[in-house]
């Protein structure tokens, strides 16, 4: 008979220690104790346990017979353990996820729309009720003197015609991407002040939107400086020479008058140059009248005082003169005159803080202050100090470091160079024409030289810099053209240049810095059919010369001074600049230079530069040399030097010293 | 509405043009900004930064964007405004469910890489690809959602050189303003004005 049992899985440690599993004999043991298959606790064979801790186990052991007799240990059966299982978790609880709704503060800002802005568009520029009376030219004997070709009427302003609108051109750069916005300066700190300027459209949007008529599309860069110039109520636009700051702050003046930010605009800048602006006006801006002070003192007064015109043009020498005009006081103690813009043409002119010039521009009456000059700093950082004391007073002090002063004036100042924004401007070219002199200009030279040497050391302690500058000035001129005999070499190698060019049908300006030498160098060259443009040249006429230069294939060469034609001349028709001898500082140089090399060049500008080996000129041009790496420098890191000749190097062009510094030490 | 060139009745017109920008944390700050018809800003309302709760992150799930940009942001900012716009445009496609919430006609304006992914006349062609290109943002599990359903049925139109995708429930309007602007299509960019307001969003951040 086969028993089996229902017997749970124990540990080894748990098992009877005299029980013997699967049939094996223990020496001690009996018979296998079996369970009868019919016995409640047995399973049947086939059926598997529900719970795989179970199995059914065939068991041996010995019984220890008890002495109430092994029957009754059979009776009572075998134990039993059970286990508990507490199905029930913990009680649920109910949380609600409530979404809500987000708090949502909104600021609103309102701006003064388009329609609502005055304008010059069927809008007197004063504001005041139109008065059908047509403003003439200004040499119009009885009219109010307007110096463009537009007419004022009641009816507004009408621009010229024939000038093409370049919207389309325009609107595809913004399409591009290539979008310009004007963007507030750091010194509007109001929020809704900024949003303001951000929230406009971008600057070529707006020139197509209100067709502006331009002689054609403004470069990228240009518009860039419009849009830095236009939020700026303080601002130097220093860009280098040729690379467009008057188109680019006629177009600023432009969108001013036009949106209404401004209604009265004076422009100051040299007076040679006052004309150019004009034609200037009359090209970028045709629409808007322009003005020139000028005349007799009492026509002057009563030009100043006019309010009629949205635009006039000073010029730096008149200022003075003329200050008791704009600052005189009305009965309530405020200013007869006052503009919202006024602009500074080659602001260098004020460096000088002390200067009269300064003095009488700082005292105009003005709520917005623009600066255009291609050198901010021409001699040291106090140049720029001068400047800033006319665009916001007290904003630099004399005592900065350079790196300070380049941090602060950052947001003020806009430069770029030909370099970095006209790449496909025709290239500049420098030859460096080191001239032998003949020897006669050898033999004057070196005894011009070693008698003022000598003179010079004889002096003692009461040498200045004038008794030194008057010898540089000598033996430049000697290196130009010996005073004794007339030998030149420089003219040697200028007229064998010219005859090249002239055969290739170009043309060539000639700069030196006296003008005397200019007419040498013109009474030698006839067949060139010369013409001068020098301080000699009386202003009315020099606009004529430029004209004659430009449009008679005749006129082959232009002889210019440097004072004359460093600034504001649009010449880029020439291809060659010619410098006879050296100016004392290199960015004057680089303004003459520029005069040919700027946009709209036909081609290359080949600029030779003479030189006399072994002579002041060359200890002067190693200088300025020096000068001008520095120079580069410095614009690169906005922390400016000196860089004109000082004193000291002056002197010590002939191994002298500043007496009572160098020689004491 | 007259289609003629006059700058009077140009100047009259309203555009409204709402965006919001991410935050670093989470949030958004919306900007809503009303032209003229010659571009010039009227009138701009911006949120302070809005920052959903962890609540509504879990039970809008990928839907969360479109309830707080269409559904929260844009309809109080418009409501601010005291120039009622003829047409709202908004660049961002979780935001077009903006025209279940208010009454003016909405429109997504889609970007040039994804217009030239749309087939015109194909509205489904249209939503696909807007979901699809990661210009008008990436494409997320809120699209799947959206796609069955939550957004509107759209179709594309054309202004000037943009391609809108409009509700049809919007159509009407928005045709009757693109019919408006024609003369001028080649003048503007229905993009710019959205680049405008995420400046002045980034300046208002700035500034606090």
């Amino acid at each position: 008979m086969l028993f089996r049992i229902l017997w749970r899985r124990r540990k080894e440690s748990e098992r009877p220690h005299t029980a013997v599993a699967n049939g094996e004999k223990s020496p001690n043991s009996m018979a296998p104790f079996t369970l009868p298959t019919d016995s409640p606790l047995a399973m049947p064979a086939a059926e598997s346990s529900p719970l795989d801790t179970y199995q059914p186990f065939t068991l041996s052991f010995r019984i220890d017979p008890y002495v109430t007799g092994w029957n009754r240990g059979l009776e009572r059966g075998l134990p039993v353990e059970t286990q508990t299982w507490e199905l029930a978790g913990p009680a649920f609880r109910v949380l609600s996820l409530n979404p809500g709704v987000n708090k949502i503060e909104i600021k609103s800002f309102f701006f003064l729309s388009h329609d609502d802005a005055p304008s010059l568009e069927g809008v007197p520029p004063n504001g005041s009720e139109p008065s059908g009376q047509r403003v003439t030219g200004a040499d119009d004997p009885v009219g109010a003197p307007f110096s463009g070709k537009q007419c004022v009427t009641g009816h507004g302003i009408r621009p010229q015609c024939g000038v093409k609108c370049h919207a389309a051109v325009l609107l595809e750069r913004l399409a591009a991407g290539a979008g310009h916005r004007i963007c507030p300066p750091e010194d509007v700190i109001k929020l809704e002040d900024r949003l303001q300027y951000l929230l406009q459209p971008p600057l070529e949007f707006i020139l197509a939107e209100r067709q502006l008529e331009f002689p054609h599309p403004p470069f990228p860069y240009q518009l860039e400086g419009v849009a830095f110039l236009f939020p700026r109520h303080a601002a130097i636009l220093a860009d280098e020479m040729g690379l467009g700051k008057t188109m680019q702050a006629i177009t600023a003046i432009r969108l001013l008058l036009r949106c209404g930010e401004v209604r009265r605009v004076l422009l100051i800048c040299p007076k040679p140059l006052v004309s150019n602006w004009r034609r200037e006006f009359e090209l970028w801006a045709p629409e808007i009248p322009v003005m020139v002070i000028e005349g007799e003192p009492q026509r002057r007064r009563w030009q100043w005082e006019l309010t009629t015109v949205p635009v006039k043009i000073a010029n730096y020498e008149l200022l003075p003169r003329d200050q008791e005009f704009f600052t005189a006081k009305d009965e309530t103690g405020e200013p007869r005159v006052s503009f919202d813009l006024v602009v500074l043409d080659e602001s260098q002119r004020i460096k000088n803080r002390a200067g009269a010039t300064s003095q009488a521009v700082r005292a105009i009456s003005r709520k917005r202050s623009w600066a255009l000059t291609g050198t901010p700093v021409e001699n040291s950082t106090d140049d720029l100090v001068g400047i800033f004391e006319f665009l916001s007073p007290g904003f630099l002090t004399p005592d900065m470091k350079p790196h300070r002063l380049g941090t602060t004036i950052a947001d003020f100042v806009l430069r770029r160079t030909k370099d970095e924004v006209l790449t496909d401007l025709p290239p500049k070219l420098f030859r460096d024409a080191e001239i032998e002199l003949t020897p006669e200009q050898w033999k004057t030279y070196e005894m011009a030289e070693k008698e003022g040497v000598l003179r010079l050391s004889e002096l003692g302690a009461e040498i200045t810099i004038q008794h030194v500058f008057e010898l540089v000035i000598r033996l430049k001129q000697i290196c130009n053209f010996d005073p004794v005999t007339g030998a030149s070499a420089k003219m040697e190698r200028l007229e064998a240049d010219l005859e090249e060019i002239a055969d290739s049908g170009r043309k060539a300006i000639i700069f030196s810095q006296w003008v005397g030498t200019l007419e040498e160098i013109g009474r030698r060259l006839p067949q060139y059919r010369p013409l001068y443009f020098h301080g000699r040249i009386p202003p009315r006429q020099r606009e004529e010369v430029i004209r004659r230069f430009r449009e008679d294939p005749q006129h082959r060469i232009l002889l210019m001074s440097y004072g004359a034609g460093s600034v504001g001349l649009n010449l880029q028709f020439v291809n060659y600049v010619f410098l006879f001898d050296r100016w004392w500082n290199p960015a004057v140089e680089d303004q003459a230079i520029n005069r040919a090399h700027r946009i709209g060049a036909a081609g290359p500008v080949i600029v030779t530069r003479f030189l006399a080996v072994d002579t002041i000129e060359q200890r002067i041009n190693t200088i300025l040399e020096q000068k001008r790496a520095l120079f580069e420098t410095i614009f690169s890191a906005t922390t400016p030097k000196k860089l004109a000749l000082t004193q000291e190097e002056i002197f010590s062009l002939f191994n002298l010293h500043i007496p009572g510094t160098a020689e004491a030490a | 509405m007259k289609q003629q060139d006059n700058v009077g009745t140009r100047l009259s017109l309203r555009l409204g043009f709402f965006t919001a920008i991410p935050l670093a944390d989470g949030g958004y700050v919306g900007g809503y900004l009303i032209l003229n018809g010659v571009g010039r800003p009227i009138e701009f309302h911006c949120t302070t930064p809005v920052r959903p709760t962890r609540a509504q992150e879990i039970l809008y799930g990928p839907t969360l964007k479109p309830y707080l940009l269409g559904e929260q942001m844009a309809p109080a900012l418009i409501a601010k405004a005291k120039s009622p716009a003829e047409i709202i445009l908004v660049t961002e496609w979780e935001a077009l469910t903006l025209c279940q919430v208010v009454e003016q006609p909405v429109a997504l304006v889609l970007s040039p890489e994804t217009s030239a992914a749309v087939e015109p006349g194909s509205a489904q062609s249209a939503a696909s690809a807007t979901w699809n290109h990661s210009v008008n943002g990436p494409r997320s599990p809120g699209a799947a959602i959206l796609e069955c359903g939550v957004l509107p049925a759209c179709q594309t139109l054309q202004i000037g050189r943009n391609t809108l995708l409009v509700p049809e429930s919007s159509v009407e309007g928005i045709t009757r303003v693109q019919e408006y602007l024609s003369p001028w299509a080649g003048a503007f960019d229905l993009l710019e004005p959205f680049g405008r307001i995420r400046a002045a969003l980034e300046e208002a951040l700035r500034r606090g």
